[in-house]
């Protein structure tokens, strides 16, 4: 005979328990959440509104799209773009390929080769980055640095990294990448361990070179972590600031300076909060752009084995 | 268990997220402290309670003086007057023992920014002290406290017009507490005799020509040194290229700071001096990007540095070699700009006096009045300002304040004084609402000449059109202020 009694209290706790879970999960969500609308949404659409007005510390009165205006007519914005987009074409690729060689070299040793090697590679974004650029400025300094001095004894031209463009935004790039390069061979290494031996098995049977296996194979199963590491470093690349601003303040006119510092100088030293916020939501439609491009380029179908 | 410690802990991580919110005036002067290096002689209780309010009408009588007040004081007091802010500190407990006074050190380098973000967000501390240009931003905004009762009251102590520069809108808004010695060039005498550079030195250490300052750099280039430094890589040191221009018959302004008349003949001999400087490498590579303008010269590799102040650098030099700062001991002196005949007057920039403000924050009038008796407390009895004055070499601005400088200091010390009276002027803008933006827009047209992308004529344009710019955007923006929001 069934148990009428039994059924009602199952479904009873299991409404219970369920509702009890969602509980415990909003719970949890709510830390994250406050901060996020706290310390992120509401900040940002504050910047949204005042990108409107001439904010500055005396007033403030809203002035339609005079700041946009502004912007699309101010030459230290577009050299300020140029040199972000020179900064992502050097970081980004060169993040990308230098962290696929890490990982290629080092994923196939042992354990114990493998995590020391990943640590040595990791340590680097640990320092901080305004220690490099002190210790950095020193050794090209062309007054007292180690560097131009040894050209000078080696009867080379010495000549000043920093000012220009064309020698400086490399520079920074590389330290940029040197200094960043430990989170994507983590990323890279776990994905290659991800990948079933089994298919490089049947690769070397059927007679594939590690060249071949590495470029398709493993390269193409990688695809998932790359656009991450991708999207990240785009997003990074396009908000350098600290290396500009030690190295060189975003000079000589701007040829070295990103819009992050762009929007920092016209803030804190011109006082200009509402062309500021403007420059912010000018990034951030750009950010957003490119990732929405690079997710869309490296969407494919997932590969199943 | 586990659920109920996961939830304790989930609460208490969502408790922790408000702990910093509602920051109160002593707090946020705790999380401003935090920015920057405290004084190790700040006093007590930097976070008590919120201050009380009161609507008594302010009174400088010492017993109704109560209050919490916070100071904010540069870090080259430290170095420079490590017992001032003792000393201060001192006089205000024997006389305001219910003033609660919070010393707060910043770090020059970086006070713009922290300022202006101080002012943005309503964090600015009660009592601050910098040099005029860098208030003249607040006094302009309205954030200053009128201090014209102050200035009344010791209005017969200061001397000449130092009184009168604090002035805005013919209000008291800025206290000058001491005068600062002119831009001037300081010379490593060491190298300059080694070199035989000493003889194209002016004797007086006032007149001398473009041709002799040239030879002086030749010498120092065939030597193995660079004859000076150029550096236009951050806003620091602009008033040295002032004064350079000055001196060569320029005038930056016009008279009413109307316009920008910075393009005339003195300022293209002054550029097209620059420019020789670069040409025949008389100084290290890359001046445009060049932050650090006293690099070469204090690792003495240089002859000269350009943006110095007078006395001031000599004594401060010597504080640093005391505390080990830095290693360099070799012979210094100042001169002014050279000009371009040897024989016209040369005109010096200053930026005046270094000196106090009072924010008005909230308008708590208790800590109006606390601010102003504390400031007051220094002139009245100037032991602490004596005590700056001898350590650093700046001018007195009060006639009862003197410096008894070490008897190695005397002549130099002199020296200063007597350029500064003769030769300065800080009339040529600091005082203006947009001083601050033309700065910013003089960097980098300075970038471009000195990297070699513009010709003097075309940095000529560049600097007065930037100029014009920055003066009429600033009087569109502030045309029709409206209340912040």
């Amino acid at each position: 005979m069934k148990n009428t009694l039994e059924q009602p209290s199952r479904g009873v706790r299991r409404t219970g328990y369920k509702k009890l879970q969602r509980c415990y999960s909003l719970l949890f969500l709510a830390p994250w959440a406050a901060f996020f609308l706290i310390f992120k949404l509401y900040p940002f659409i504050y910047g949204f509104v005042i990108s409107f007005t001439n904010y500055t510390l005396k007033s403030s009165s809203f002035i339609g799209l005079s700041n946009y205006k502004k912007i699309f007519s101010d030459s230290a914005v577009w050299s300020s773009l140029r040199a972000t987009f020179f900064y992502a074409l050097l970081c980004v690729p060169g993040t990308i390929i230098i962290a696929l060689l890490f990982s290629r070299a080092i994923f196939p040793r042992s354990d114990f080769y493998n995590s020391l090697s990943k640590s040595i590679l990791y340590l680097p974004s640990l320092i901080c980055s305004v220690v490099i650029v002190v210790i950095v400025k020193y050794l090209f300094s062309t007054s007292i640095g180690f560097l131009p001095w040894l050209c000078d004894h080696l009867g080379i031209k010495v000549f000043s990294v920093f000012a220009k463009a064309s020698s400086s935004i490399p520079l920074m790039s590389f330290l940029i990448v040197f200094l960043g390069v430990g989170q994507p061979v983590v990323l890279y290494t776990a994905a290659m361990g991800g990948i079933p031996s089994d298919l490089y098995d049947a690769a070397a049977i059927d007679g594939a070179t590690k060249k071949q296996i590495f470029y398709r194979i493993t390269l193409p199963l990688l695809r998932p972590t790359t656009t991450l590491i991708l999207v990240t470093t785009t997003i990074g690349a396009l908000q350098i600031f600290v290396y500009p601003l030690l190295f060189t303040g975003g000079g000589p006119y701007y040829s070295t300076s990103t819009l992050m510092l762009l929007l920092y100088n016209s803030a804190f030293f011109n006082g200009q909060f509402g062309y500021s916020a403007a420059i912010g939501v000018v990034l951030f439609v750009i950010t957003g752009i490119l990732a929405a491009v690079q997710f869309r380029m490296t969407r494919r179908d997932s590969v199943e084995y | 268990m586990k659920k109920i410690t996961a939830l304790v802990l989930a609460v208490l991580m969502a408790l922790t997220l408000f702990t910093a919110c509602g920051a109160t005036k002593s707090t946020s002067s705790s999380s401003s402290a935090a920015a920057t290096s405290s004084s190790s002689a700040a006093s007590s209780s930097a976070a008590s309670s919120s201050k009380a309010s009161s609507s008594a009408a302010s009174s400088s009588s010492s017993e109704a003086v109560k209050g919490e007040v916070t100071v904010w004081y540069p870090d080259s007091w430290q170095q420079d007057a490590p017992d001032f802010v003792s000393t201060w500190k001192s006089q205000i407990a024997a006389k305001y023992p219910d003033v609660k006074v919070t010393f707060e050190e910043y770090v020059q380098s970086g006070i713009l920014e922290k300022l202006t973000v101080a002012m943005a967000t309503g964090t600015t501390p009660d009592v601050f002290y910098d040099v005029q240009s860098r208030i003249s931003a607040a006094a302009n905004a309205g954030l200053l406290a009128d201090l014209s009762d102050v200035g009344s009251e010791l209005s017969s102590k200061f001397t000449g017009s130092y009184l009168d520069s604090g002035k805005y809108d013919g209000k008291t808004l800025y206290l000058p507490f001491d005068s600062l010695n002119c831009y001037s060039v300081a010379i490593n005498m060491d190298i300059a005799k080694k070199i035989g550079a000493d003889k194209y030195l002016p004797t007086d250490s006032i007149h001398w020509s473009y041709d002799d300052f040239l030879k002086c750099c030749e010498l120092a280039k065939n030597a193995g040194y660079y004859g000076t430094q150029l550096w236009a890589g951050g806003p620091t040191g602009d008033a040295a290229m002032y004064s350079l221009y000055m001196t060569a018959g320029s005038k930056l302004f016009s008279d009413d700071f109307n316009s920008c008349t910075i393009n005339n003949d003195g300022t293209k001999k002054a550029l097209e001096l620059l420019k020789t400087l670069i040409d025949k490498e008389y100084v290290p590579a890359g001046a445009a990007t060049q932050i650090d303008y006293n690099e070469a010269f204090f690792a003495e590799k240089s002859l000269f540095s350009l943006p110095q102040g007078g006395s001031a650098i000599i004594i401060s030099r010597d504080n640093s070699l005391k505390k080990g700062d830095i290693s360099s001991t070799f012979n210094m002196d100042f001169a002014l700009y050279p000009t371009p005949d040897g024989k016209s007057e040369p005109i010096s920039a200053s930026f005046g006096t270094n000196g106090f403000c009072v924010f008005k924050n909230s308008g708590n009038a208790d800590n109006i009045a606390a601010s102003k008796a504390i400031i007051k407390l220094l002139y009245d009895d100037p032991t602490a300002m004596d005590g700056l004055l001898t350590t650093t070499g700046e001018s007195p601005v009060i006639s009862t304040a003197s410096a008894t400088v070490d008897a190695k200091y005397t002549d130099v010390v002199k020296k200063g004084y007597d350029l500064n009276a003769k030769y300065s002027t800080s009339s040529f803008g600091i005082q203006q609402g947009w001083w601050s933006d033309w700065r910013s827009a003089y960097f980098p047209v300075m970038q471009n000449f000195y990297s070699g992308a513009a010709s003097v004529d075309d940095t000529l344009t560049a600097l007065q059109d930037a100029g014009n710019k920055v003066i009429a955007d600033y009087k569109a923006a502030n045309s029709s202020s409206s209340s912040k929001s």
